[in-house]
């Protein structure tokens, strides 16, 4: 687990979920990009961002880098704001949001 | 253009600061204070101790006057009572009190008229030198005397005393008188004895101001310093013992603690003084540092605008029919370039308008913000209509690497005589179309951003745009907020635009100014396009 400024990384390996909490933005992005490149690309990674206050296009990138290039992710759990966010920049076609 | 100013270096003097100066003056001063209490008590005890000593002192010399009193009150007695003996007799009992271990160096019989000495015992007398008359006057002043007479001597060599003693209460004929040499240190007066240990001492006959020393232990006369002084009858003289303690009496502790008061004061006073100096300048340079920094960040924030305004039209072109406003402010907190852009190209028959949006920020941001502007500006010379303008954008700028990037982008082709818009849209926040009847988000049909691997094409919508109206695009910047969801941000703009009157340029200068406070953390972009009436 990572602990940073307002977020934080918790990678649950054998169920392949990565959760992120607090806001996940420029500062963060590096720690996310980390967890989930510990994946192999032999299936999905779920995201959960149960805990996830904020999230800004540099957060959006890593999930859509993961999405399009890693292992493939599934997005859970994220708040209505973060869904509307996702759905507003027209990323909710790329990635996969798991209701 | 980046300048750095040295931080004040240690060699150079710097004035203290006030905090150190307090300290340095509340330590001073609580010093003196205590020094200065140690040192009356010092100062007190020693005039006590010297005091006592003195006492003492004079005790011991008290002892002595009635060794020098007693023989010659006795001769006096044998003298008188047996005025017609032997002579013999009288030399006898005053040779037992002279010589060298005796009382006197000489004593004799006078008769008192004062011309000769009938018997003479011992060393040749002083008196003997002295005119008649003034021996005479001497006895006189004996006679009427009932004590011991004291004579000053102490001009011959080596000083003396003369004593004339009769018995007291009888007519004399005859009185005793003796000489007795005196030693400077005055042990011919009293033995040396612990009571004059540690002193300084000065005994004269009379008061010491008249300088008659009978005996002192110190070459320098009259004593100095600490004194104290005490005075005795000698016969009808006084004599006056001054004293002064060689040393400290009460011992080197006491006499030390105000000087180990002061060193360890003073040392207190400094170190505190060393560590609160310390303390400020560390705190100067830190503020310094945070100047210098809030100064470098400033620079660093005022090139990166320079830089993002280079990138972005110098100029709007002039279209009949048409008003074009643009802005674009960079965020303040960050000093990165941003990515927003907006973009107007002149084409048949109309222009086409792009505002767009390069995620995350940076000299790497900014450059991608270039690439897509100008394959997006190339292709809409290009005749190319919105769709098609992200579609091949899309691609191009998509090489199949990592996503670092994306870019949202709105983009408009303007028909200026069907009075039409079409818009395909990239992620980016749809168009606002500001009429007489209010303010509407325009239902354009969204695509993910440009660079996410979207392989499909994007949809464009026409609208239809009445005389009057004002289409206003935006970034993200303008309206979001962190933490709150992204449709209350554009209600604030739909609603703040919906309010806006006047001339174009006055509606965005208040757009900017209501929704986009200084302290906003994103850049920035508005482009918007009105309809003459």
């Amino acid at each position: 687990m990572t602990e940073g400024e307002g977020f934080g990384v918790e990678v649950d390996r054998d169920r392949r979920v990565v959760h992120l909490r607090g806001d996940i933005d420029l500062v963060a992005r590096d720690a996310v990009a980390a967890a989930l490149g510990g994946f192999d690309h032999l299936g999905s990674v779920t995201i959960d961002l149960g805990g996830v206050t904020f999230i800004d296009s540099s957060g959006l990138t890593v999930l859509v880098d993961a999405a399009v290039t890693g292992p493939g992710v599934t997005i859970r759990d994220a708040s209505p704001t973060i869904v509307r966010i996702i759905e507003a920049t027209g990323l909710d076609q790329t990635l996969a949001i798991e209701p | 253009m980046v300048r750095l100013r040295p931080v004040r270096g240690g060699h150079e003097w710097t004035r203290p600061s006030k905090a150190t100066l307090i300290v340095l003056v509340v330590g001073v001063c609580t010093t003196a204070v205590v020094v200065l209490a140690a040192s009356r008590a010092h100062d007190q005890n020693e005039e006590r101790l010297l005091n006592q000593r003195t006492r003492e002192a004079l005790a011991v010399l008290e002892a002595t006057v009635p060794s020098v009193v007693g023989p010659l009150a006795t001769s006096a007695a044998v003298v008188d009572t047996a005025s017609e003996a032997d002579p013999e007799v009288l030399r006898r009992i005053l040779e037992l009190h002279v010589g060298p271990e005796a009382r006197y160096v000489s004593a004799s019989v006078w008769p008192v008229d004062g011309t000769a000495p009938t018997i003479v015992v011992g060393q040749p007398l002083e008196l003997s030198r002295w005119p008649t008359s003034e021996t005479r006057a001497f006895f006189e002043r004996a006679m009427e005397s009932d004590r011991l007479v004291v004579l000053d001597l102490l001009d011959a060599d080596p000083p003396r005393l003369g004593y004339a003693f009769t018995d007291p209460g009888r007519q004399a004929t005859r009185l005793v008188y003796a000489e007795q040499t005196l030693v400077r240190d005055g042990t011919s007066l009293a033995r040396p004895d612990t009571a004059f240990t540690d002193l300084d001492y000065a005994i004269y006959l009379g008061p010491e101001s008249a300088g008659r020393v009978l005996a002192a232990n110190s070459a320098v006369i009259p004593l100095e310093g600490r004194r104290a002084s005490a005075e005795i009858d000698l016969g009808d003289a006084q004599l006056q013992l001054v004293t002064s303690p060689r040393g400290e009496l009460g011992g080197l502790l006491l006499a030390r603690l105000p000087w180990l008061t002061l060193t360890a004061g003073l040392v207190t006073t400094a170190a505190a003084a060393v560590f609160t100096e310390q303390t400020q300048r560390r705190r100067l340079t830190a503020e310094a540092l945070a100047r210098e920094n809030a100064g470098l960040y400033d620079e660093q924030r005022r090139g990166s605008r320079a830089l993002q305004h280079s990138l972005l039209p110098r100029s709007l072109p002039d279209v009949p029919g048409l008003v074009l406003a643009v802005r674009y402010t960079a965020g303040v907190a960050g000093t990165d370039v941003g990515g927003d852009w907006y973009d107007v190209t002149v084409v048949d028959g109309g222009l086409t308008v792009v505002v767009g949006d390069v995620s995350g920020r940076g000299l790497v941001a900014a450059g991608v913000m270039a690439s897509v502007r100008y394959t997006m500006r190339t292709l809409a010379a290009q005749e190319l209509l919105p769709g098609d303008i992200l579609t091949t954008t899309n691609r191009v700028v998509d090489d199949g690497g990592p996503i670092r990037f994306f870019a949202t982008a709105i983009c408009g082709r303007i028909h200026l005589d069907e009075q039409t818009v079409a818009f395909a849209d990239a992620g980016h926040p749809p168009p606002l179309l500001i009429t007489a009847d209010g303010a509407s988000w325009v239902d354009v049909p969204l695509g993910p951003p440009l660079g996410v691997r979207y392989e499909g094409p994007y949809q464009e919508r026409t609208i239809h745009v009445p005389t009057g109206a004002t289409l206003v695009m935006v970034t993200d910047g303008l309206y979001e907020r962190r933490g709150e969801p992204v449709d209350t941000g554009l209600e604030r703009l739909r609603s703040a635009a919906a309010e806006c009157r006047g001339d174009l340029d006055t509606m965005v200068d208040s757009l900017m100014a209501d929704l986009n406070p200084e302290a906003a953390t994103d850049d920035t972009a508005i482009l918007a396009v009105r309809w003459r009436g």
